[in-house]
């Protein structure tokens, strides 16, 4: 099933080159946080009981602290396939937005898209303010 | 603490991540809110075959007892929550540099 999920969202990269894979030390860099926050919530859920596996179903590698080895596996490849898709979408979004001109680059792609830098966009709004 | 409860918190900590910390805001953005429904969409097949056949088995009593597709409610919380940081995470990430 993850390898369904990767399959589903890796041909993202070739196709749209979206250029996530590309930037292996950003992903590693987002991945790192999020593996250890979720998985402590993991292993808190697990410990608080709200919780648990069938260990028939799963392959039986057992990680420190006593989760399967598939959640350390869904804790990587959900994050991929979000930021491939993520990436996708601005991606194709950016691309309508130039091709019809319609507001401009620079507006669309910092507001709507979330690119540039947000204080900045916040001291215009000041000045539009007074 | 019931899992109900541990998804409100993680919500709330995502927005606050997305909003305050990393002043991302991808949730008043377009980008997000077309990416999201994508994700849900595969998040409710993949957890729905997980929590179907009985993979991974909640208590009953962790949480509020709604279900969508097999999984628990809150699951669509976590599930936020997990996908809300990883990206304002990275777009953080691809603006410092």
């Amino acid at each position: 099933m993850l390898a369904g999920c990767l399959l589903a969202a890796l041909w993202l990269e070739p196709v749209l080159r979206v250029g996530v894979l590309r930037q292996w030390r950003r992903l590693l860099l987002t991945l790192l946080p999020v593996v250890l926050v979720f998985g402590c919530w993991d292993l808190a859920a697990v410990a608080a009981g709200h919780w648990h596996y069938d260990w028939a179903q799963l392959v039986g590698v057992r990680l420190p602290g006593g989760l399967p080895l598939e959640e350390l596996l869904f804790f990587i490849v959900i994050p991929v396939c979000a930021i491939l898709g993520f990436e996708a979408v601005r991606k194709v979004l950016g691309r309508r937005v130039l091709g019809r001109r319609v507001l401009g680059r620079r507006v669309l792609g910092r507001r709507v898209l979330g690119w540039g830098a947000p204080h900045r966009r916040a001291a215009s709004e000041d000045r539009c303010g007074r | 603490m019931t899992y109900t409860a541990a998804v409100a918190l993680g919500v709330a900590g995502a927005l606050l991540l997305d909003l305050l910390v990393l002043r991302t805001r991808l949730v008043v953005g377009l980008a997000f809110w077309c990416t999201y429904p994508i994700i849900l969409a595969f998040q409710l097949a993949a957890n729905g075959v997980l929590t179907g056949r009985g993979v991974v088995r909640y208590d009953p009593a962790a949480i509020t007892g709604a279900h969508l597709v097999y999984a628990p409610i809150e699951d669509i919380g976590f599930g936020f929550a997990l996908v809300l940081t990883t990206l304002s995470i990275w777009v953080w990430l691809g603006r410092r540099r």
